[in-house]
């Protein structure tokens, strides 16, 4: 670890080890743990990630898959449509050329859409892969997966897998936090299910902020610091029981003990420039919302919380990027609440040199149909087969186009990225490797790529 | 995915079905021969449990026949087909195994079972159908039931403990008094135990002393306000409709006051089912049963909808109710199969709509919920006995002593009376269309004393145009009563959430014999409701409802033509507001003239009997009408009308709640929706799409689980009733141990309190008993408890009481490292399972124990966070749930969970050290320990937390803490009581 980052923190890393040998419990609840090798890591340039997340599933041929055969063939039907990719197998309609013009943009001519005007002028720093597929055409399942590899319940997130494998940079703050929708449009399906930490101790699930509020409630202590300090340490020797639940309870009372002058702190966007902040374009109601979770991503980063994951949108259909009624109006719509956010996060992390180790990831569940949700305003079908996903910083290889889809942007065919080999991806660039980053329950070495993944070398620079 | 989809969905079922041709030759074959090369060789890179290289696993016959990437592993009787065979005969690319050939003798034996047909018994090779699906235990009637005071084989403890010799384990030792005491008081009541009531356990020597404990908690009233909570997971309780709007159920509440009573009563539960699907329709009688179906009511309502949406709309209220009937009481996710039959259980879409359909005519509503419900029925009719006397006592005078002196009054040169209010009855009735240009859809029925009562309600509802023809001139006032009625919610006079309405405007237009319309000016003059004057809107609120009130509203001008002219009153009263439905419900018009008393409490008659009248008066005759007229100036006659009226205005309805429940023929608890609320049929719908409707589904209960006609279980229909009484027939389906659901459900129910009494159900899926659920532990201490569920008339507390007074609950939580090496999830119970507490329960105990506990049960909740009544009071608003509640995990009410997830997070560390009630009741704890020596305070404070002293080391360390001020230090102290692990654990 310290060759890793320059950051002496072996000690976190093998006392948490220690912790997770000497402690059996659980919540209710008894597993044995034990990490099942240090073989794990390798060195590597990110150290934290910042997860753009498009919940709902945004369209690959409306956003950076351009594909001029859907106006050729706009009206036609899509050869060989296996209509069950959709979600209402009813309602599919005919090829649909994408309503949002497309430009190449940078040096490396990369196609996208009129959608994002401001991360059209970054796409050289990115790294797309436009062949990634999944398992689900539904979000609650493609959910699960996206976040935690797997299809179903129970599983820990990628953020707590990193968070387990890495240990946290900065101790008083958490791990891995996780910021959905203020507008009131919920949260995403399976909610906190999906930045879970499954088996894994509690301490390394996602903390999530609240939507309503104040971002973290009763952070402002009652009592002064040594009055607290003197708390916390009495209440470690009442609870020395070797429980495991407890152990992580007690932990947790550490952390927030540290929390409460740090995230505040990191919170604090009031505090940046005004230049920054109309960069992000807090002054826009449009995206005021989304742009204050990227100012607040990049300060937490900047502070050394190890994941973050940002949710665009809300519950499904028109709250969240599920277009399945009116693409048009829905992709702008949520185009709008995020382009010049995410386009000035990248900006920002660049300019402070942080762009280096911090790897940023876009992307939803899965992507949409070419052919068109039959209506009055049509929209797209889910379509695991196909989306994109782009990467930037954190070792990323800059200005690339992995893969590729078929003429229509239905299917993934050339070099097809599953879950599994992003999750590898995204792990190996954290210099984790996935399949060594295991941790025992129920008898059997579980790792967050099942027995699958392969790392994307392509896209690592 | 399909493939992996369909791939894991037959592999369930194999686990459960067994095979047809176990037991023959060719299963000796594979069992002797084949089976144990595949595993030591084959199954490390090829099988579900560990990896599928290639996409091949062998472990199952469905891998070996579908194969992996390069296709089938072989094909059954032909060896030379089978890439299987050419892969270890290392005859091709592939050479498998790869780390050595195996033996000739090996090579020969697989071929030679390839040519048998690769006899496999390890999955059935068909798809399940529901007789194969009815051998899975879960759907299988219990066994017994029907042998009445046959009583349980075995104790909990006989079967938990043959699973625990199974693995060589032993059950731990008995927990000490002071642990058992506290566990119990936690369990049963979700409160600690004082030290007194420890105390008074620990010294009670009898043997008897735990028993007489357990029954003591279990009549304990504080027992339902704990268990109530378990159950409003399961039932997705909130009190708002969720959704953008999220509007406020004030009288949902009342469903949780049910479930609180119903446990505290120990409602035997397949009343508690029925109740809550049809207690309208099994036991209009009783109070509860009304409340109870504010099960169906509790979940998330659209508050604006579009025409477009509307009717897709509707078909997720059913949604909701089949969903949440299947995992609640079945354990099924029944809800799976609306848009395709259920991948995993046999549950057909068509079951799922014809499921549905026995709610196509329920609809949400404020029910009236009498106290007494026969009481307030023999008092409503000696009311209406009472007005009935009254009027014939008019009636009788008109008819006999008015006689006389009407006819001479018709004889002398008469005086006119006075006009009284006029009613009008309408020559015609217009329903305008809605603010969105819908139509209106309901029936307005005129009743006897010249009123409408609206009897139907679909829908939101446009502008009322009700038209009379009069010859009269100088109408000068138009006067609008809202009167109450049986009917509505809270007895009206309206259909808003506590029987108020709203009118937008009223207006008044003339139509002359030339056919002109023109619209005159009107002003609000009077009320009985104290409004002020002006304008031309009325409403009734909070202050004035359950009788009938009146408004007078001035004309600009007098108008009238003695040619006959048309006067239209418009009321608009639209049918949507973003807080719920405010139409008026019963509503009557009278006109007054210039000379009218235009109190709003004025006499009145009917205006064709006044017009009459004055015509007849003209002629020789002394027609009822002329006697009606003299009357109005008749001192004895103004006497007994005056009674009349007084009687009518003085009724008060009986008492009574308001409870957010589903009913039918009521109008529904409505919001911003365009068009109807229901319609008359439910479809099968391909895909769930409403616009791709099948046939008609028609009631009927799930195949899986119906072994009886469903004559059955059909309520007889009943000739006034308002109700279809389908869902009566379901709910007795439900509970039909014999040959319904009642197995399953009984099944379902024990596991629910299994998992609360241990943490973790006998089935650790407790709202999936189906084929994606977990097996259950110990399947025959499941159907033991589920049997005696039932033969002990459904009591919930005989088998609380089963569990709690078992060894296996009784038994140590201390952790034994040699069983954890075999269990490590203690699966088994070797040991007592401590866990966390549930908000609920962290948030009670610091009230008990700093002595701010308010105990007051039931009744309406709060959202503010400074109540300190038990946390079952917080009123469950969807969009503002009490933050330190869901910080410590409370569910969020979208759809009903079984078991709550159990989260470790800093959020929930530092409620808990700044959160300023937590604080509050630090203070209070402290203030309980102040004045003691500080010995004697460290002492008391764990007596008070964690109902035992504290340990050599923990004194210490507490001494410690407060030595550099121990009267300083004391609420730091208590609070770090209140933070601390074992006092949120239950152990």
């Amino acid at each position: 670890m310290a060759i890793l980052h320059g950051t002496p923190d072996l000690t976190r890393y093998l006392s948490r080890r220690e912790f997770l040998r000497r402690t059996g419990g659980g919540c209710g609840l008894l597993a044995l743990a034990s990490l099942s090798s240090a073989e794990s890591l390798h060195p590597a340039k990110a150290k934290s990630i910042i997860w753009l997340f498009l919940n709902g599933g945004p369209s690959q041929v409306d956003t950076f898959d351009y594909k001029p055969a859907l106006e050729k063939y706009d009206g036609k039907p899509l050869p060989n449509f296996d209509v069950k990719t959709a979600f209402f197998v009813g309602q599919q309609g005919q090829l649909m050329k994408s309503p949002f013009a497309f430009a190449r943009h940078g040096q490396t001519g990369s196609w996208v859409s009129d959608l994002f005007p401001h991360l059209a002028k970054t796409v050289d720093d990115l790294s797309f892969i436009h062949s990634c597929h999944a398992e689900s055409n539904n979000h609650g399942p493609a959910l699960f997966q996206i976040n935690a590899g797997l299809p179903r319940m129970g599983f820990p997130s990628l953020g707590s897998w990193v968070v387990y494998g890495l240990g946290t940079e900065n101790k008083n703050l958490p791990g891995f936090v996780v910021m959905t929708d203020t507008l009131g449009r919920g949260l995403p399906k399976n909610t906190a299910q999906n930045w879970g930490a499954g088996f894994l101790p509690g301490t390394y699930q996602g903390v999530s902020l609240a939507f309503q509020g104040p971002p973290v409630r009763d952070l402002t202590p009652g009592a002064s610091a040594d009055r607290q300090r003197a708390q916390i340490d009495l209440l470690k020797q009442l609870d020395a029981t070797g429980e495991r639940d407890i152990d992580a309870r007690v932990q947790s009372f550490e952390t927030a003990f540290r929390m409460q002058t740090a995230a505040p702190d990191a919170f604090a966007i009031e505090g940046e420039s005004e230049e920054v902040k109309t960069l992000y374009g807090i002054e826009r109601k449009e995206c005021a919302h989304f742009a204050r979770q990227c100012l607040m991503a990049r300060r937490m980063v900047e502070r050394g919380v190890r994941v973050v994951q940002i949710y665009s949108g809300g519950y499904e259909n028109e709250r969240s990027w599920d277009g399945h009624i009116d693409i048009a109006g829905n992709h702008r719509q949520f185009a709008g609440e995020t382009d010049q956010p995410m386009a000035a996060l990248l900006t920002d992390l660049k300019r402070r040199g942080l762009l280096e180790s911090t790897l940023v990831i876009c992307c939803g569940e899965f992507g949409r149909l070419p052919v068109a949700q039959v209506g009055a305003k049509p929209g797209r079908d889910h379509n695991p087969r196909a989306f994109t996903a782009w990467f930037a910083g954190g070792g990323a290889k800059p200005g690339i186009h992995h893969g590729a889809t078929d003429e229509f942007g239905y299917e993934a065919v050339e070099n097809k990225v599953s879950v599994h080999d992003l999750h590898a991806t995204v792990l190996h660039l954290m210099g984790l490797n996935h399949e060594n980053l295991t941790y025992r329950f129920n008898g059997r070495d579980y790792r967050l790529t099942d027995v699958y993944g392969k790392v994307v070398k392509e896209v690592v620079a | 995915m399909m493939n992996s989809l369909t791939r894991s969905a037959i592999l369930s079922l194999l686990l459960f079905v067994p095979d047809v041709c176990a037991g023959d030759a060719g299963t000796d074959f594979f069992e002797n021969k084949i089976r144990p090369v595949l595993v030591e060789h084959c199954y490390s890179c090829h099988s579900t449990n560990a990896k599928t290289k290639a996409g091949l696993a062998l472990d199952t016959k469905v891998g070996v026949l579908e194969g992996g990437d390069s296709g089938p592993a072989l094909v059954p009787g032909k060896p030379s087909e089978s890439l299987l065979l050419t892969a270890v005969k290392y005859a091709g690319e592939t050479k498998m195994p790869p780390a050595g050939k195996l033996p000739d003798a090996v090579i020969a034996d697989l071929e030679k079972w390839i040519a048998m047909g690769a006899p496999d018994p390890r999955v059935a090779s068909k798809a399940i159908t529901i007789d194969e699906a009815r051998k899975r235990w879960a759907y299988q009637p219990l066994s017994g039931v029907g042998d009445r005071g046959s009583g349980v084989g075995k104790s909990v403890d006989e079967w938990i403990n043959t699973r625990l010799a199974g693995k060589k384990l032993t059950l731990s030792p008995a927990a000490d008094a002071r642990t058992l005491v506290r566990r119990l008081y936690l369990d049963l009541l979700g409160l600690p135990p004082s030290p007194e009531q420890v105390v008074e356990f620990v010294n009670d020597t009898s043997p008897k002393a735990y028993e007489k404990l357990v029954d003591h908690l279990l009549a304990n009233p504080q027992f339902g306000e704990r268990w109530a909570r378990h159950w409003l997971d399961v039932a997705r309780f909130a009190e708002s409709s969720g959704y953008e709007h999220d509007n406020d159920r004030p009288h949902a509440y009342q469903y949780r006051d049910f479930v609180i009573q119903a446990f505290n009563h120990d409602l035997p539960f397949d009343k508690f089912v029925q109740w809550q699907i049809a207690g309208d329709e099994l036991a209009p009688n009783e109070p509860l049963a009304l409340k109870a179906t504010g099960f169906l009511a509790a979940g998330l309502m659209n508050g604006q909808v579009t025409e477009r949406e509307v009717e897709k709309e509707r078909y997720e209220v059913l949604d909701d109710w089949v969903g949440t009937i299947g995992t609640a009481f079945l354990g099924l996710t029944v809800g799976c199969a609306r848009c395709h039959d259920h991948k995993f259980d046999p549950i057909r879409a068509e079951d799922y709509y014809r499921m549905a359909a026995h709610f196509t005519s329920a609809v949400r509503v404020n029910l009236n919920v009498p106290h007494d419900p026969p009481a307030a029925k023999r008092m409503i009719a000696e009311h209406q006995r009472h007005i009935a006397s009254l009027e014939e006592g008019v009636r009788r005078f008109e008819d006999t002593k008015a006689h006389g002196p009407a006819e001479a009054w018709r004889a002398s040169t008469p005086k006119l009376p006075v006009a009284p209010w006029l009613v009008m009855t309408a020559d015609d009735t217009q329903k305008g269309k809605t603010r969105r240009g819908l139509e209106s859809d309901f029936d307005l029925t005129p009743q006897p004393d010249g009123s409408y009562l609206f009897t139907r309600l679909n829908g939101d509802v446009g502008p009322i145009k009700l038209t009379t023809r009069t010859t009269l001139e100088k109408i000068a006032y138009l006067r609008i009563e809202a009167l109450s009625d049986e009917s509505l919610p809270n007895y009206g006079p309206g259909f808003g959430n506590h029987g108020n309405f709203n009118i937008d405007s009223v207006s008044l237009s003339i139509t002359g014999t030339d056919g002109k319309a023109k619209s005159i000016k009107l002003e609000k003059a009077a009320t009985t409701t104290d409004d002020k004057p002006g304008g031309h809107a009325w409403s009734v609120k909070a202050n004035n409802l359950g009788h009938d009130q009146a408004a007078v509203f001035k004309l600009a001008e007098p108008i009238g033509n003695s040619d006959g002219a048309g006067i239209t009153v418009t009321i608009h009263c639209p049918g949507d507001s973003p807080s719920a439905r405010q139409t008026i419900g019963r509503f009557r018009l009278s006109l007054g003239l210039a000379d009218t008393d235009a109190s709003p409490t004025g006499i009145d008659l009917p205006l064709e009997v006044y017009e009459r009248g004055i015509k007849e008066l003209a002629g020789d005759e002394l027609t009822p009408a002329v006697v009606k007229l003299y009357c109005l100036n008749d001192a004895d006659w103004q006497r007994l009308d005056a009674a009349m009226r007084t009687a009518k205005r003085d009724w008060r309805w009986p008492a009574h709640d308001l409870a957010f429940g589903v009913t039918e023929g009521l109008p529904p608890y409505r919001m911003m929706i365009q068009g109807p609320d229901l319609s008359d049929t439910t479809h099968i719908l391909k895909r769930g799409d409403p616009n791709k409707k099948e046939a008609v589904a028609t009631p009927a209960t799930l195949a899986l689980l119906t072994r009886g006609a469903s004559s059955r279980w059909n309520v007889a229909f009943v000739n006034d009733a308002k109700t279809s009484h389908r869902r009566a027939g379901l709910a007795r389906w439900l509970t039909d141990a014999e040959q319904g659901a009642g197995s399953l459900v009984a099944r379902v129910i024990v596991n629910r309190l299994w998992q609360h009494h241990f943490g973790r159900g006998i089935v650790a899926t407790p709202s999936d008993f189906g084929m994606q659920g977990d097996a259950p532990t110990h399947p025959e201490l499941l159907d033991a408890l589920a049997v005696e569920l039932v033969q002990s008339g459904w009591s919930l507390k005989a088998i609380h009481k089963r569990i709690v007074m078992s060894a296996t609950y009784r038994q140590a939580s201390e952790r034994r490292p040699d069983a954890e090496r075999i269990d490590p999830e203690n699966t088994l119970l070797w040991r007592y399972p401590p866990r966390r507490l549930e908000a609920e329960a962290i948030r009670d105990s610091m009230l008990a124990v700093s002595g701010r506990l308010d105990a007051r049960s039931l009744g309406t909740g709060t959202l503010d966070e400074n109540m300190t009544r038990r946390s079952i009071y917080f009123t469950v608003k969807r969009s503002k749930l009490i933050p330190s509640m869901v910080a410590l995990d409370w569910p969020e009410a979208l759809t009903g969970i079984g078991r709550r997830t159990c989260t470790t997070v800093p959020p929930q560390a530092l409620w808990a050290m700044n959160n300023s009630q937590v604080r509050k009741y630090a203070e209070a704890l402290a203030g309980k320990l102040a004045g003691l020596t500080p010995n004697d305070a460290v002492t008391h404070g764990f007596e008070l937390t964690v109902a035992r002293p504290p340990t050599a080391s923990e004194r210490l360390a507490a001494l410690k803490f407060l030595e550099p001020d121990p009267t300083a230090r004391l609420v730091d102290f208590a609070h770090t009581l209140l933070m601390r692990s074992e006092f949120v654990t239950i152990r």
